[in-house]
């Protein structure tokens, strides 16, 4: 009987070991909640990842034309990035 | 052994700490979800355990104990992997303290029944002893309630706001 307990309690830190090691891989877990939140946001706001692209690129055309005119504001500012919160 | 008052009062208190905790998870379950299975498992283990130790005899007193506590910890971990659930740092460590009380169990019945067969030459080693689960069991409630109220302050808003 003593015997069956410690092989249990060998047992149960193998099975806590594997599992671990198995819930490290923090895809399997987060991909489903990413694509859940992925359509809330798509039903909140259609428009909200491109609209979020195209500031950027309005941000990094003028960057990139006032480049020549000075040489110190070269930052990229992601304006809706900027506000999230 | 410790008085019997004592101990009730003691079975008593921890009782309330765990359904405090309970609650407390039970409020929290949206951010750590891994707390709030703990510690069911652990409340209900806790109010079986009251039945179960009037039925387990001398010879497996300790034993039995330490099988409610693996079996408690088999419980949670399949809970987990079937949910997909995983697990906070608070659990793991609640895991851990379980597991040192299972063992002390273990050695302490090896000890009482096989080495000795009676409780007199040892009650010293047995006081010691429940002093010492008494001490872990404890330690696993602050952890618990610990688990419980440390992400509160993320309800109100997520972390880039914070910086």
């Amino acid at each position: 009987m003593e015997i069956a307990i410690w092989t249990f309690i060998v047992f149960i830190l193998i099975a806590l070991f594997k599992t671990l090691k198995y819930e490290n891989n923090n895809a399997v877990y987060n991909e489903e909640q990413l694509i859940k939140r992925y359509f809330e946001i798509k039903n909140i706001n259609p428009d909200y990842r491109i609209s979020s692209l195209r500031d950027w690129e309005v941000c990094a055309f003028n960057v990139l034309e006032k480049r020549a005119n000075s040489k110190t504001n070269r930052v990229v500012h992601l304006k809706s990035i900027d506000n999230i919160k | 052994m410790i008085n019997l008052e004592l101990g009730f009062f003691i079975a008593k208190f921890y009782l309330a700490g765990y359904f405090l905790c309970f609650l407390m998870s039970y409020k929290n379950k949206q951010k750590n979800l891994s707390n709030l299975i703990i510690t069911t498992i652990a409340l209900v283990n806790c109010i079986f355990n009251q039945y179960l130790k009037e039925a387990l005899g001398f010879y497996t007193f300790y034993l039995g104990a330490a099988f409610q506590i693996l079996i408690l910890l088999l419980i949670s971990l399949i809970i987990h992997l079937y949910f997909r659930i995983k697990h906070k740092k608070t659990t793991l460590v609640v895991y851990g303290l379980y597991l040192v009380i299972a063992i002390s169990f273990m050695v302490l019945h090896r000890v009482r029944v096989v080495v000795f067969d009676s409780d007199e030459h040892i009650l010293w080693l047995i006081n010691a002893h429940s002093v010492l689960t008494l001490t872990l069991y404890f330690l696993s409630v602050c952890v618990l309630a610990y688990g419980s109220k440390i992400l509160w302050k993320s309800q109100f808003g997520r972390s880039s706001s914070l910086f």
